[in-house]
């Protein structure tokens, strides 16, 4: 329930709120599923890039699901391992 | 004496992601792919999906101004309206003496008077690279490389991309974007660059003669002000000096733009 909720949060939030809350929310959906931030930073990039520019949400979208994946893995093995 | 296990903990492989996350986020992904490929097919059908979204966004950030700006002392902030309807019909009557001098000259000059006024469906802070998103397009007439006047007919930006009913406008003050312009009243030739967000800095000579409260202009119809040059930073060990500047227009706070040629 949690899960969805914050994906759908994270999906709205690129239409409704500034960059830096956006970001926020696909940060927190990602934690629960790593593909949700670069699901985010394409949908911000499809909505405001414009040719020329640098899609700066892809970027990041990128890096967030690497790093999401990267702090899942650190989290399961701690729990499953430790 | 019983003796003590040793079983061997059984360590399974930790995959990176679950098969049940890994399937909803793929399933996420494919569907915002799917948008990206409708806006490169039909602009005009995702412009309309995302239509309804922008507008309770703006709405919000309209709800959310409202609501903070209560909490301001009711006092102080009728006397600010009163001073400021005083000053507002003052300028008022400065800005139509100015315009009709425009259209004079741009009547002998043999300038246009094509000029439309556009709905901002998104823009910053929401639209992030200081892009505007408007709801007009090819259908109403706008092309690439029309200028998008904020109030009072400040030059805020170009149109780069356009749709069929609605166009993308970058502004000037786009990071990292390059205008040629003018200072002060001797109008010396200046480079401003955009840092984002509407704002603008500026490196000029130490010896060329700006100063603190020197208005700067971009191309317009005619020279039109863009905002004033705040502080003047020199530094002994360069021959620069970096010029730190007020912009007239806010685009945070746009709810329609006058799209025209540079020259009305």
């Amino acid at each position: 329930m949690i899960r969805a909720l914050t994906l759908i949060l994270a999906l709205i939030a690129p239409f409704l709120f500034p960059a830096p809350v956006s970001i926020l929310f696909a940060a927190v959906a990602a934690f629960f599923i790593p593909l949700a931030a670069l699901s985010v930073g394409l949908l911000h990039d499809l909505l405001y890039l414009s040719a020329g520019q640098f899609p700066m949400g892809i970027a990041l979208g990128v890096l967030g699901t690497l790093i999401a994946l990267l702090v899942r893995r650190f989290v399961e093995t701690r729990i499953i391992g430790g | 004496m019983k003796r003590p296990s040793f079983q061997k903990h059984s360590f399974e492989r930790v995959s990176l992601i679950s098969p049940n996350v890994r399937s909803l986020g793929v399933i996420v992904l494919a569907i915002v792919l799917i948008l990206g490929v409708l806006r490169l097919v039909f602009p005009g059908v995702f412009t309309a999906i995302a239509m309804p979204l922008w507008s309770v966004g703006g709405s919000l950030a309209g709800g959310v101004g409202g609501f903070t700006s209560s909490f301001g002392d009711a006092r102080a902030l009728t006397l600010e309206r009163d001073r400021l309807i005083e000053e507002n019909a003052a300028l008022s009557v400065e800005l139509a003496a100015a315009r009709a001098e425009i259209r004079d000259i741009g009547n002998v000059v043999g300038g246009s008077s094509e000029e439309m006024l556009v709905g901002v469906l998104a823009g910053p802070p929401v639209a992030p690279y200081d892009v505007l998103i408007l709801a007009a397009g090819a259908k109403d007439g706008i092309r690439t490389g029309l200028f998008v006047y904020g109030h009072h007919g400040i030059p805020i930006g170009t149109i780069r991309e356009v749709g069929e009913t609605s166009s993308r406008a970058v502004l000037f003050s786009e990071a990292g974007r390059e205008n040629r312009g003018w200072a002060g009243e001797d109008r010396i030739p200046v480079v401003l660059k955009g840092t984002g967000a509407g704002t603008f800095t500026m490196t000029a000579s130490k010896d060329s003669g700006l100063a603190v409260g020197d208005v700067l202009y971009l191309p317009g119809p005619g020279a039109i002000p863009v905002g004033l040059i705040r502080k003047v930073e020199t530094d002994p060990s360069s021959p620069d000096a970096r010029v730190q500047i007020f912009p007239y227009a806010n685009p945070f706070s746009l709810p329609y733009v006058r799209v025209g040629p540079a020259s009305l």
